[in-house]
C-alpha cells in the first residue's frame, strides 16, 4: 500500500470517527457542533503535555484524563450554551464564541510545540503499513460503526433522535432532554480526543489547526447529507483523500485548499437537497 | 383605515433603541467619540483609534452576522485579504495607505460576495460551515506568501498622516466613521431585509419571488468590502499583518461583538468596546491586560446573548421603507373592474391541474379567476403537498397551468409569474423583513391596507395575519392559503373574499366546515368531491 494510500485511510478514519459522534450530536440539538475543533486539540495536548518526559504519566492514564478533558469541555456547551440561546443563528454563535474561547485558553496555556506524537495504541506494522495507520483504521472505522449503532439501535440513541425531534416528547417521557443533549455532546468531545490522537502522528495538532479540525469533523458528519454516522463514514475517508492530495499537490497550503473546495462543491453542488435534509430549522 | 405598525419600536426598549439609531443622534455620538479619541491625553489617540478600527470591523462583520442572521466564520479572513490588499500591498508598491483602501475594498467584497453566495444556497448552518472552510483555506494561502516578512508578518504601511498620533487618531477615526455609518445604512437596506429572509427561510424567499443566492450574495459582498476596509485600517493602525491572526479566536471576537453590539451605527461601537475595550482601556492591568480579549468577553458576551435570548442590545433599525406603486397589478394586467365582475362561472380558468400528483393520487382542478376552492382531506392525503406543487416548491411533472400555459419550474418563478401562498405554520422571520422583501417585488398598499382593516390590529401584528396580509398586498392570481388556523373562520373567509374579490384564483386548505362554507366549490382528497358554498 502506498503511504499516500495508506496516509489518507488514517486520516480519513479519524475524521469519520469524530464526524459520526458529530452526527449524534446533530441529531441531538439540529446544530452542528462548531467548537469540536478547539476540544479535539485541547484534548490531544493534555495527552501529549502528559505523556511527556516533563511529566511523565503512564499512556493509559493520560489517555483517559484526555479523553476526560474533551467529554467535559464539550457536554459543558450543552447547559452554557445550547440550553440557554435560541436554535438557529445563536446558537451557532455561541459555539463559535466558545470554540474561540477554548482556542484562546488553550493557547495561553498550553505552550507546547507542535511534536510528533507516538501512536496511540501499540500496534504492530501489518504487510509493511505503518502502526499509526493500522492504529487508526482499527480504531478509527469500529468507533464510527459503534456511533452508527449506538444511534440506530439503542434506547439512549432513540432518546436521543426523539430530543433533536420534538424535546417535549422526552419531557413527557420523564426524560431531560438539557442531559441527553449534554450526553450527546460529551461522546462527541470524547470521539473527538480519540481521533485527534488517532491523527496526530500523521499532522500536526495544535491550536492554528483548531479551525481547519473543525471543518473536517463538522464536514464529515455533513458533506454527504443527513444520513447518520454511517455518512460521516465515508465522508470522513473523502476527506482524509482529499487532504492527502491537497498535500501532495500543494505542501504549504493544499490540503486546506483542496478540503475546502471538496466542502464547498459538494455543498453548494447538493445546495437544494442539503437545505431540505437538514430540516427547516436549520 | 388602519396605518400598518412599523415593527421594533413597539416597547419602552425598542424606543430607546430607535431614538438611539436615528441618523442624527448616532452621527453626533459618533462624531463625539472621534473627537474625545482625538483630543484625549497620550496614549488615548493610538489607543482610541484602534478601538475605532475594530469598531469599523465589527460593523461590517455586523451587516451579515447581526442583520442577515448570516453566520459568516470567514468574516476574520476576509478582513485579513483586506489588510493585506490593503495595506501591505502599498507597503510593497510604495503607494500612500488612503490608495491602497479601495483595494482592501474590492478584494473583501470579492470575497464576501462569494461568502454570501455560498451562504445563500446552502442555509445558515451549512453556510457556516462552508464559510469557515474557506476561510481556513484562505488563511493557510496568505500564511504561505513571502511578501516582506514572510509567514511571520508582514510590513504595512504606516498610518496615513505625518502630523503625530492625534492627526493619525483622526484620519483614522474619521474612516472608521465612514465604514460604521456605511454599515449601518447598509442593515438598513430592503435588500439585507431579503436576505434576512433568505436566510432564515429560502422555500418563503423563493415564494416571495426572490433568489436567496443573489440576495445574500449581495449583501455579504457590501459586508465583505467594508471588513476589507477594516482589516486595512486595522493593519494601518498595528502596522503590521499577520496572517495567523485572522483566525478562529478573531472570527469568535467578530461575531460575538456583532451579536451583542447590533447592525445599527452604534451597536458595533458596544460590541467592540465589549470585546477590546478592557485590554485597550488597561493595558496594564494583571489579568485583563494581558489575557486573551475571549477570556473576558467570550463568557461575557455568552451571557448578555443568554440574557437577551440571542437578541443584540440595540436592536437594528428599521429595513427603510419602500413606497412601492401598483407594479404588481400593472405587470400582471390586473384591473380592478375587471377583476371585481370576475366570477366563477364565466372568467377563464388561471389555474389548472392534470393529474397533478399527491398522496392521494392524481388531481385534477381547474380554478377561475375570482373563485375560492376550498380543498379538504384527511392528514396524510396530500393537501399541503398539492398547494406546494402548485407554488413550485416541490415539483409537479408539468402538470400545472397558469393562465393557459405551462407554469414555469420552481417557486421563484412561479411567485414572479403572480403565485403567492401562505404557510401553516407562519415562518419564524422577522414580519417586517418579510414586508420589505414582499414590496420589493412590487406590492400594492392599497390592498395592504384594506388586508389589515379587515384583520384588525391585534391580528395585522401577528406572524399568521402578516402573512395573509403580504399574499393580498402582492395582488396574486393564484392565492394558496395553507391551513390559517391561527385565525377565526370568519376572518378567513372575508379574507378569501377580498382576495377573490382582487381577482385572484383563491386554493385554500382548511379542515373548518365555517371556512369551507365561504369556498365556491370544495374539493375533497381521500375521499369524493363535495360541492358546497
Amino acid at each position: 500500500m502506498s503511504p499516500a494510500i495508506a496516509a489518507a485511510l488514517a486520516l480519513g478514519s479519524a475524521y469519520a470517527a469524530v464526524g459520526a459522534a458529530v452526527a449524534i450530536v446533530a441529531a441531538a440539538t439540529r446544530t452542528l457542533h462548531l467548537a469540536v475543533g478547539p476540544i479535539l486539540v485541547a484534548g490531544v495536548l493534555v495527552h501529549l503535555v502528559l505523556v511527556s518526559p516533563a511529566v511523565g504519566v503512564a499512556a493509559p492514564v493520560a489517555l483517559l484524563i484526555a479523553i476526560g478533558v474533551g467529554v467535559l469541555l464539550s457536554a459543558v456547551l450543552g447547559p452554557v450554551v445550547l440550553d440557554r440561546l435560541p436554535t438557529g443563528a445563536p446558537a451557532l454563535i455561541g459555539l463559535v464564541v466558545a470554540a474561540g474561547v477554548i482556542d484562546a485558553v488553550v493557547a495561553r496555556t498550553i505552550t507546547a510545540r507542535p511534536v510528533v506524537a507516538d501512536v496511540l495504541v501499540p500496534t504492530p506494522a501489518i504487510a509493511d503499513v505503518d502502526p499509526a495507520v493500522v492504529a487508526a483504521l482499527l480504531i478509527g472505522v469500529p468507533l464510527a460503526l459503534g456511533c452508527s449503532v449506538l444511534l440506530a439501535r439503542t434506547r439512549w440513541g432513540r432518546l436521543v433522535r426523539i430530543v433533536g425531534g420534538e424535546p417535549d416528547a422526552a419531557v413527557a417521557l420523564g426524560r431531560s432532554p438539557g442531559v441527553v443533549r449534554a450526553s450527546a455532546l460529551g461522546l462527541a468531545g470524547g470521539a473527538a480526543v480519540i481521533a485527534g490522537l488517532l491523527a496526530a502522528p500523521l499532522v500536526t495538532v495544535s491550536t492554528a489547526q483548531a479551525g481547519g479540525l473543525t471543518v473536517r469533523a463538522v464536514a464529515a458528519a455533513a458533506l454527504l447529507g443527513t444520513g447518520g454516522p454511517l455518512t460521516a463514514l465515508v465522508g470522513g475517508f473523502l476527506l482524509g483523500a482529499a487532504e492527502v492530495a491537497g498535500g501532495a499537490w500543494w505542501p504549504a497550503a493544499g490540503a486546506e485548499v483542496v478540503v475546502a473546495g471538496v466542502v464547498v462543491a459538494a455543498l453548494v453542488v447538493r445546495g437544494d437537497q442539503q437545505r431540505r435534509s437538514w430540516g427547516r430549522p436549520w | 383605515m388602519s396605518r400598518l405598525r412599523r415593527p421594533g419600536t413597539g416597547g419602552p426598549a425598542g424606543r430607546t433603541a430607535g431614538c438611539l439609531e436615528r441618523p442624527s443622534v448616532a452621527a453626533a455620538v459618533l462624531a463625539s467619540v472621534v473627537l474625545l479619541v482625538t483630543l484625549g491625553p497620550d496614549p488615548v489617540p493610538v489607543a482610541g483609534a484602534r478601538l475605532l478600527a475594530l469598531a469599523a470591523l465589527v460593523a461590517a462583520a455586523g451587516v451579515t452576522v447581526a442583520r442577515v442572521r448570516a453566520v459568516d466564520l470567514g468574516a476574520a479572513a476576509v478582513a485579513g485579504v483586506g489588510a493585506l490588499t490593503g495595506a501591505v500591498l502599498p507597503a510593497v508598491a510604495g503607494w500612500p495607505a488612503l490608495l491602497g483602501l479601495p483595494l482592501g475594498v474590492v478584494s473583501g467584497a470579492v470575497l464576501g460576495t462569494l461568502h454570501g453566495a455560498v451562504i445563500g444556497r446552502t442555509g445558515r448552518q451549512l453556510g457556516a460551515l462552508a464559510t469557515l472552510a474557506i476561510g481556513v483555506a484562505v488563511v493557510q494561502v496568505l500564511g504561505t506568501l513571502d511578501v516582506i516578512g514572510g509567514v511571520g508578518g508582514f510590513h504595512a504601511v504606516g498610518l496615513a498622516t505625518r502630523g503625530g498620533d492625534r492627526s493619525d487618531a483622526l484620519a483614522v477615526g474619521i474612516v472608521a466613521l465612514v465604514v460604521i455609518v456605511a454599515a449601518g445604512a447598509a442593515a438598513r437596506r430592503p435588500r439585507a431585509a431579503a436576505a434576512a429572509v433568505a436566510t432564515a427561510d429560502p422555500a418563503l424567499a423563493a415564494s416571495l419571488g426572490r433568489s436567496p443566492v443573489v440576495d445574500v450574495a449581495v449583501v455579504g459582498g457590501i459586508g465583505g468590502g467594508l471588513l476589507g476596509a477594516g482589516g486595512a485600517l486595522l493593519a494601518v493602525v498595528d502596522g503590521s499583518v499577520v496572517p495567523g491572526a485572522y483566525g478562529l479566536q478573531l472570527v469568535a471576537a467578530l461575531v460575538v461583538g456583532a451579536s451583542v453590539g447590533g447592525a445599527g451605527w452604534l451597536g458595533p461601537l458596544v460590541g467592540a468596546a465589549l470585546v477590546w475595550g478592557p485590554t485597550t482601556l488597561f493595558p496594564l492591568a494583571p489579568l485583563v491586560g494581558s489575557a486573551p480579549v475571549l477570556l473576558t468577553a467570550g463568557p461575557l458576551g455568552l451571557g448578555l446573548l443568554a440574557w437577551r435570548r440571542g437578541r443584540s442590545l440595540l436592536p437594528p433599525a428599521p429595513a427603510a421603507s419602500l413606497t412601492p406603486g401598483n407594479d404588481a397589478r400593472r405587470r400582471r394586467g390586473v384591473d380592478d373592474g375587471t377583476a371585481m365582475e370576475a366570477s366563477s362561472g364565466t372568467s377563464p380558468p388561471v389555474l389548472r391541474l392534470r393529474g397533478t400528483p399527491t398522496p392521494s393520487g392524481p388531481v385534477d382542478l381547474t380554478v377561475a379567476r375570482g373563485e375560492i376552492v376550498a380543498v379538504t382531506g384527511p392528514n396524510g392525503s396530500g393537501k399541503s403537498t398539492l398547494l406546494a406543487r402548485i407554488g413550485g416548491q416541490l415539483p409537479d411533472d408539468g402538470t400545472v397551468d397558469l393562465d393557459g400555459r405551462a407554469a414555469p419550474r420552481g417557486a421563484r418563478r412561479r411567485a414572479r409569474a403572480g403565485v403567492a401562498r401562505s404557510w401553516q405554520r407562519p415562518p419564524e422571520v422577522a414580519v417586517a423583513d418579510i414586508r420589505v422583501t414582499a414590496r420589493l417585488g412590487g406590492g400594492d398598499l392599497d390592498a395592504e391596507a384594506a388586508a389589515a382593516d379587515l384583520l384588525g390590529p391585534t391580528v395585522t401584528t401577528t406572524p399568521a395575519g402578516a402573512q395573509l396580509i403580504r399574499v393580498v398586498g402582492s395582488r396574486p392570481l393564484v392565492a394558496l392559503l395553507d391551513e390559517p388556523t391561527d385565525l377565526p373562520p370568519d376572518l378567513v373567509g372575508r379574507l378569501v373574499r377580498l382576495l377573490a374579490a382582487g381577482g385572484a384564483a383563491v386554493v385554500l386548505v382548511d379542515h373548518r366546515p365555517e371556512v369551507a362554507a365561504y369556498a365556491d366549490h370544495v374539493e375533497r382528497l381521500g375521499g369524493d368531491e363535495e360541492v358546497g358554498g
